[in-house]
């Protein structure tokens, strides 16, 4: 059978299948439509402002790497006038942060951007090993949840930052909205949702330019710019509630491409239905930024980098290494087929119809065609109306 | 003096006019089956005479509410027949209407936009032909076809409502199954439509100019006339099982004499599906609660408030109202410009002449039928 070609450009051999559509692409395609997205997202939220002081959440796993990646790369080639900073921060584990943490300044020199790391042990007097130590590995993500966004604050004010981007995804968001809306938390399911996310206590802001991006993408276009990230999980023990929403993201993607980000539209969407929220859904104001919604002591979750597929079977883990054998056997001229390992719990996934084939994802692999997800590959750069655009300013 | 007497009787009767309530009944559904004996029985109840033995608490004075119960049969025709002559003939005082789906394609009410679905197919002739067309054939994936027939069936019953004079559509839709609606629309990027779907209260029915010409397929623009548009444009949608379990429901069919599991066919769910969905309320039965309360704190546009005002307002009013709110071609929800207007990109912008020729619907509706 002769190579599909890639449905953008038409020309070059057809690598990949967007997890998000099923498009089939080459790989400069799928990088360049990637960072259009990226774009998009900011300049349709108006997430910077020309010459503004940005730090990067950066923890060396995938979601921050690709993060600077594409920010660094969008920076120049649309000129945003962006002051990019790394800001990382030491929970104090041995034998996952320090070794992460490597990797962030590997990153810097990679990147050449400045590196700030905060510990925890010089802001609070503890690390994360000594709390573990006290409290047991039962609820500690709760502590080191809480220490760090007030650590990313402490340490973007100790750079004279106001703004720092993260590097959640939209599994992230969608899951954080399934999450709140199973435990009735109506209040955190408006904050998870609203890119820009500010606190009263303090006047750093944090936003998600990744927001709308799929964590296999992500995992997808770091494995072709052949990004330096680090994919160990973090030793202590998972948030068990947000493991079920995972797996539930998961079990819907599988099912439906799509689900993911109707997930994150449908959580957008009650947020505005939220008593005394606003009803604008727009997020691109008339002025330069978007305004912030308080965030409160917490927001989103897996900004530890470790939520990495850890419910799923390790899921992003195994793509992860099948990604390199599947590279391996394209130097060879091979096609292999990755086969994703089911979940752990038997029997909760959904039904799925009967155009799916759910045990597994291929890449790339021509055997699945959703019809209806054919056209979320639409790049959103047409889609706001009322797109405030900065760079024009 | 008879003249006055005569219009006072009138006042005093329209005062006291039984209040019409419409129950929507699946055949093979346990929780509608255990409404509508509930219902039975408080009727019965109140109907007894007061000294009636062993009649707890019983009011003379006769009849205080009136049922109206429609059928809305989406099952095949024998199965239909065998389970509706035996809810007859258990409920023999309720009025049953039966109604096929294919009649969603002539709709007193209008409240569906056709001319925002894929075109029927103008050479089959039964309008049920048309429909199964439509459902089968013009729709992307069972899970289209099943949002799609859902949304009919909930026309059907609003129009039955209005159609028979009643008020309040009362719902059997009981915690789990509100529950499971409410993960299926938020997956399915419906979430704007939950406050409707999921709360009870009162729903601002469309009504759209542009209709069918009588089920020929053939899609034309009428004008509403006045003496067309005596339909009441609000109807009150209840949901009196919203706290129940679903296997507290499994429980009562059980235990009523005689028995509701005479009435239900077989089911069809797996066991395995059973089982799961039981696990899923014994290990979680706060999750199930807090899905359908979180949904019920959600505001409607508009607020709460507004709509008490709207519905205090006189019809003409209304009706202005109801012009300049863009609604749903399908779902019959208000449209959510603002949100779609950043979303667009993901469905493909539609150019502004295919949007002013064609119904518009909301982003959940727009993936149902257009993928």
């Amino acid at each position: 059978m002769a190579p599909a070609l890639c449905a953008v450009c038409k020309t070059e051999r057809a690598l990949i299948k967007r997890p998000k559509n099923h498009q089939k692409l080459c790989k400069g395609c799928f990088i360049e439509i990637f960072e259009d997205e990226v774009h998009h997202t900011i300049l349709s939220s108006s997430l910077f402002y020309p010459g503004e002081k940005v730090a990067i959440g950066a923890s060396g796993g995938k979601d921050s790497t690709v993060l600077a990646s594409v920010l660094k790369t969008l920076n120049e080639r649309h000129k945003y006038g962006l002051d990019l900073v790394l800001l990382s921060i030491d929970e104090g584990i041995k034998g996952y942060r320090d070794d992460s943490l490597e990797t962030v300044k590997r990153n810097a020199a990679q990147y050449d951007m400045p590196l700030k790391i905060v510990g925890y042990d010089e802001l609070y007097g503890w690390t994360m090993d000594q709390v573990v130590e006290t409290i047991g590995k039962k609820g500690n993500c709760t502590y080191c949840g809480v220490f760090r966004r007030q650590a990313l604050d402490r340490g973007a004010k100790m750079l004279g930052i106001k703004h720092v981007v993260t590097g959640h995804n939209a599994d992230d968001v969608a899951e954080t909205v399934l999450m709140n809306l199973l435990r009735g938390d109506l209040a955190r399911l408006s904050r998870a949702t609203s890119i820009v996310t500010g606190s009263n206590a303090s006047d750093v802001k944090r936003s998600k330019p990744l927001k709308y991006a799929y964590e296999k993408e992500i995992v997808l276009y770091a494995h072709h710019k052949k990004l330096d990230y680090f994919s160990t999980e973090c030793i202590y023990s998972p948030e068990a509630f947000r493991g079920s929403a995972r797996t539930l993201i998961k079990s819907l993607e599988r099912v439906r491409p799509s689900a993911i980000l109707d997930v994150v539209r449908s959580g957008e969407d009650m947020a505005r239905l939220v008593p005394g929220q606003t009803q604008d859904a727009c997020a691109c104001k008339a002025n330069a930024t978007s305004a912030p919604v308080p965030a409160a002591e917490e927001d989103n979750g897996s900004g530890c980098g470790s939520a990495n597929g850890r419910s799923t079977g390790g899921e992003m883990a195994a793509m992860e290494r099948q990604l390199k054998e599947d590279e391996k056997a394209a130097e060879e001229k091979l096609e292999t087929e990755i086969t994703i390992p089911k979940p752990h719990a038997k029997g909760s996934r959904p039904k799925p119809e009967k155009e799916s084939k759910a045990s597994s994802i291929t890449v790339p692999i021509m055997k699945q065609n959703w019809a209806h997800a054919r056209d979320a590959a639409t790049c959103r750069v047409r889609s706001c109306a009322r797109r405030a655009c900065f760079l024009k300013g | 003096m008879a003249s006055y007497q005569s219009e006072t009787g009138k006042v005093f009767q329209a005062a006291h006019a039984p209040q019409r309530y419409l129950l929507a009944l699946s055949c093979a559904g346990a929780s509608s089956t255990a409404l509508l004996n509930l219902l039975h029985d408080n009727l019965a109840r109140q109907q007894a005479p007061q000294s009636a033995k062993g009649v707890k608490g019983g009011k003379g004075g006769g009849q205080r509410v009136r049922f109206e119960i429609v059928v809305a049969w989406t099952q095949t025709q024998t199965e239909a027949d065998a389970a509706w002559q035996r809810y007859q003939a258990r409920y023999p005082s309720f009025t049953f209407h039966r109604i096929p789906l294919s009649s969603a394609l002539s709709l007193r009410t209008k409240s569906i936009d056709w001319t925002s679905l894929p075109p029927l197919n103008a050479d089959l002739t039964a309008p049920h032909e048309q429909l199964a067309d439509l459902l089968y054939t013009r729709l992307a994936t069972p899970s289209s076809r099943a949002d799609v027939q859902r949304l009919l069936v909930r026309h059907l019953l609003m129009d039955a409502a209005v159609r028979e004079g009643c008020d309040v559509l009362l719902l059997g839709t009981n915690t789990t199954a509100l529950a499971e609606l409410t993960l299926s629309e938020t997956a399915k990027g419906r979430g704007f439509s939950l406050p409707w779907q999921v709360n009870d209260g009162p729903f601002q029915l469309p009504s759209f100019a542009s209709y069918l010409s009588s089920g020929q397929g053939e899609q034309t623009t009428t004008t509403t006339t006045e003496s067309e548009d005596e339909a009441p444009s609000k109807l009150s949608i209840y949901h009196p099982l919203r706290e129940i379990f679903r296997s507290e429901l499994q429980t009562y069919i059980t235990l009523t004499t005689p028995p509701l599991t005479d009435l239900l066919p077989a089911s069809n769910t797996s066991p395995r599906r059973r089982r799961r969905r039981r696990r899923l309320e014994i290990n979680y039965p706060s999750v199930v609660a807090n899905v359908v309360r979180t949904t019920g704190k959600l505001e409607r546009p508009g607020g709460a408030a507004a709509e008490d005002k709207k519905s205090t307002t006189t019809t003409t009013a209304d009706d202005t109202t109801r012009s300049h709110q863009k609604q749903c071609g399908l779902c019959g929800i208000v449209l959510d410009e603002a949100g779609d207007a950043r979303w667009r990109g993901e469905l493909g912008e539609q150019a502004p002449d295919v949007e002013e020729r064609r119904g518009k619907l909301c982003y959940g509706c727009s993936r149902s039928v257009n993928g």
